[in-house]
C-alpha cells in the first residue's frame, strides 16, 4: 500500500488525532448519514481511538448520553435501542450529559454547520432572513451550547463559497463573536473555535479569533481555497503542508479500529 | 378519588384541548413520542397551536403538517436517518409557522424557570448570538436580558419562564394514581412535566400501585404532577419506545416520502389520523404482524432482526 493512496476521512482522522490531548474528554453529536456522518461523527471517533492506541494517551468519547463506548461492538444503527445497548461506561440522563458541559469539563467538542464565517461563528438554523427564511435547517440544537462550554471546538465542514460566508444568515453558536475579547465580555467560559478542518486545508485562528489556513491538504493549492471560500482569505505566514497518514496509523485504522467502515464510509443506519 | 383514579379513555383527553393553547410533548429522535394523543390531538381539531419543544420532531411535523401549528418555541427539530422535517420547514418559509430559536439548554431553562416558579433562569450559552438578537414573534426583551450577577461575579443571560398549558407524554406504564415510569432515554419529560399546566401521560401498560412500588427508583413523574392517565399500547408508534418496540422505520419512511407533497400528506394524514375512528383501529391498520416485529426482545434491548448489530 503506497502511503499516499488514503481517503480525505483518513486524512481528517489522523490530524484530528494528532491534536486530542491526554486526559481530554469529546463530545461527539449522533448525526447519521452520508458525508456529514463522516465528517461530524465517523472522524471524531476514529481520531480519539486512534490517538488511544497510536500515542498511549487517555482521552474519553462521550456520544450524547453514552460515554467512552466500546467501539468492538458499535452497533450498525444509532437508533435509541441499539445506543442504549452499546456497552460504554456510563449512560445518562439528557439534561445531565449536558451538565458536564456546565461543568467545564468537556474539552473539545465536535461542531459544524451550514455557515461559517471568518470568526468562527456557526449558523444551523436558516438560510435567508429569519422570519421567512429561503430554506429553514434543524435550529441551534445544543451547539450553541457546546460552542459556550467546550474548552474549544474543532469544526469539520467542507469548503463552498455558499458555506464560508462573509456573513452568517443567522448566528446560533458563538465562534470568536465579532471582536477580539468578545467572548469574555459575554460570560463565555470555553475557549471557542481552534480548529477548522475541510476537505482542503486546516484552518486556525490568531490572536484575535481570525480564521486563517495553517496547513493545505496534499494536491489543495490557495487557489483551490479561494475559490471555496467566500470571504477574504488570510494564509499563514508559516503556511505548511498537512502532514499525511503515516502507514502505521492507516493500518490501525483500516485493520483494527474500523474495518468496516461503519464510522469512515458511514455505514451506520 | 375513584378506583379508575385518573385513568379515563382516550376519547376523553379532548376536553383538556382548547384553540390556542400551547403545548409541550415528551420524546426525542425516534424515540417514545406521544403519537396517540398527538393524533387525538388533531382529531379533535384543536387548532392554533403554539408548541414549547425541545427535540420533538415528530410532534411538530405532524400539528404543521395538519395546519394546526401557528408558532413554535424549540431548539432543534430533525428526522435522525431521514433529514429535515418538511412539512415544518415548508411552514416556516411559508410564513405559517412562526419560530422562536433556542439552544437547547436556553428551551430547558425557560421551562425550568416554569417549573421551579422562579421569574428567570440564569445561563451562560446563547449570548452574542441572534437567538437572543434577533427576534421571532416574541419581543427579544421578553424572552431574554443581559444581566450583571447580584454577586459582582460577571454577566449572565437571563431566560424568562416557558408555561405550555398542557404537556403529552407517553411513557413505559403507570398506576391509576399517574405515578409514571419510562425506561432509557427519557429527554427532558421531567422537566416538561413539571413546567407545564396540565400533564397527561399514555402509558404502555397500566400497572397496579404495588408494582410501581417494587421499583419506586424508575418513577419520573409521581402521581401528584399527573392529571390524566390514558392506556395506550403502541401509544408512541411510529416512534418506539425502549424496552417495549422499536420505531417503525417502513411507517415513518413512508410519511417521509407523502411529507414531500401536500396531496400526499393530506391523503396519509386522512388514512392515518383523521379519518381514524380510535386508537384499536389504528393498531389494526398497522397489522398485528408488523407490531409483532417491532417488538424488543427483553435480553437484547432491542429487535432481533437481521443485521441489527454488528
Amino acid at each position: 500500500m503506497a502511503t499516499n493512496d488514503y481517503s480525505l476521512a483518513e486524512l481528517l482522522t489522523v490530524c484530528v488525532s494528532r491534536e486530542l490531548e491526554d486526559g481530554g474528554q469529546g463530545f461527539i453529536g449522533l448525526g447519521t448519514g452520508g458525508r456529514a456522518f463522516t465528517m461530524a461523527v465517523g472522524v471524531p471517533s476514529v481520531a480519539a481511538e486512534l490517538a488511544r492506541r497510536h500515542r498511549g494517551i487517555d482521552f474519553t468519547t462521550q456520544y450524547g448520553v453514552t460515554f467512552e463506548p466500546d467501539l468492538k461492538k458499535t452497533p450498525a444503527n444509532f437508533a435509541d435501542p441499539y445506543l442504549l445497548a452499546w456497552p460504554s461506561k456510563a449512560q445518562v440522563r439528557v439534561e445531565e450529559c449536558l451538565e458536564y458541559f456546565r461543568r467545564g469539563k468537556m474539552t473539545v467538542g465536535f461542531t459544524s454547520g451550514a455557515q461559517i464565517d471568518r470568526r468562527g461563528n456557526l449558523n444551523t438554523v436558516c438560510i435567508g432572513s429569519h422570519d421567512k427564511p429561503k430554506v429553514r435547517l434543524v435550529g441551534p440544537i445544543a451547539q450553541s451550547d457546546h460552542c459556550t462550554y467546550a474548552k474549544y471546538t474543532f469544526v469539520m465542514m467542507v469548503q463552498d463559497p455558499r458555506v464560508f460566508v462573509p456573513k452568517l444568515d443567522f448566528r446560533s453558536a458563538l465562534g470568536h463573536g465579532d471582536a477580539a475579547g468578545d467572548r469574555r465580555r459575554l460570560g463565555v467560559p470555553g475557549g471557542g473555535p481552534r480548529k477548522v478542518f475541510t476537505d482542503l486545508a486546516i484552518w486556525g485562528f490568531d490572536a484575535d479569533g481570525d480564521m486563517r489556513v495553517e496547513t493545505l491538504h496534499p494536491g489543495a493549492t490557495r487557489e483551490d481555497v479561494v475559490r471555496t471560500v467566500g470571504f477574504d482569505v488570510v494564509f499563514a505566514d508559516d503556511l505548511g503542508a498537512t502532514p499525511a497518514p503515516t502507514p502505521e496509523e492507516l493500518r490501525l485504522i483500516r485493520e483494527e479500529i474500523d474495518p468496516e467502515g461503519l464510522f469512515l464510509e458511514a455505514r451506520i443506519a | 378519588m375513584t378506583s379508575s383514579g385518573k385513568l379515563i379513555p382516550l376519547e376523553e383527553v379532548p376536553r383538556f384541548f382548547r384553540d390556542g393553547m400551547s403545548l409541550t410533548a415528551g420524546g426525542f429522535a425516534h424515540s417514545h413520542q406521544p403519537m396517540a394523543l398527538l393524533r387525538e390531538l388533531i382529531r379533535s381539531g384543536a387548532k392554533n397551536l403554539t408548541l414549547m419543544g425541545v427535540a420533538e420532531c415528530w410532534v411538530a411535523e405532524f400539528l404543521a403538517a395538519a395546519g394546526v401549528l401557528d408558532r413554535a418555541y424549540f431548539s432543534n427539530f430533525m428526522f435522525e436517518g431521514f433529514g429535515r422535517c418538511r412539512q415544518f420547514s415548508e411552514g416556516v418559509e411559508a410564513g405559517r409557522i412562526e419560530v422562536e430559536d433556542h439552544s437547547h439548554f436556553g428551551m430547558v431553562c425557560r421551562l425550568q424557570a416554569s417549573a421551579l416558579g422562579l421569574p428567570f433562569m440564569p445561563m451562560r450559552a446563547m449570548a452574542g448570538t441572534d437567538i437572543v438578537a434577533v427576534p421571532g414573534f416574541e419581543p427579544a426583551e421578553e424572552k431574554s436580558s443581559f444581566i450583571a450577577s447580584p454577586f459582582g461575579n460577571g454577566h449572565v443571560t437571563a431566560v424568562s419562564p416557558l408555561k405550555p398549558d398542557v404537556a403529552i407524554i407517553h411513557a413505559a406504564r403507570a398506576d391509576r394514581l399517574g405515578n409514571v415510569q419510562l425506561f432509557g432515554t427519557t429527554s427532558v419529560v421531567e422537566e416538561q412535566a413539571r413546567a407545564a399546566g396540565t400533564v397527561i401521560v399514555s402509558a404502555e401498560e397500566i400497572v397496579e400501585t404495588d408494582v410501581i412500588r417494587r421499583q419506586p427508583e424508575l418513577t419520573i413523574i409521581p402521581g401528584l404532577m399527573v392529571d390524566a392517565v390514558v392506556h395506550l399500547p403502541y401509544g408512541a408508534h411510529p416512534t418506539g419506545v425502549y424496552g417495549y418496540y422499536e420505531h417503525d422505520a417502513d411507517h415513518l419512511g413512508a410519511y417521509y416520502a407523502a411529507s414531500r407533497s401536500s396531496g400526499d400528506v393530506r391523503d396519509f394524514l386522512r388514512c392515518w389520523v383523521r379519518d381514524m375512528p380510535d386508537h384499536w383501529a389504528y393498531l389494526d391498520a398497522v397489522g398485528m404482524a408488523k407490531l409483532m416485529s417491532l417488538r424488543t426482545d427483553p435480553a437484547l434491548g432491542y429487535a432481533r432482526r437481521e443485521g441489527a448489530h454488528a
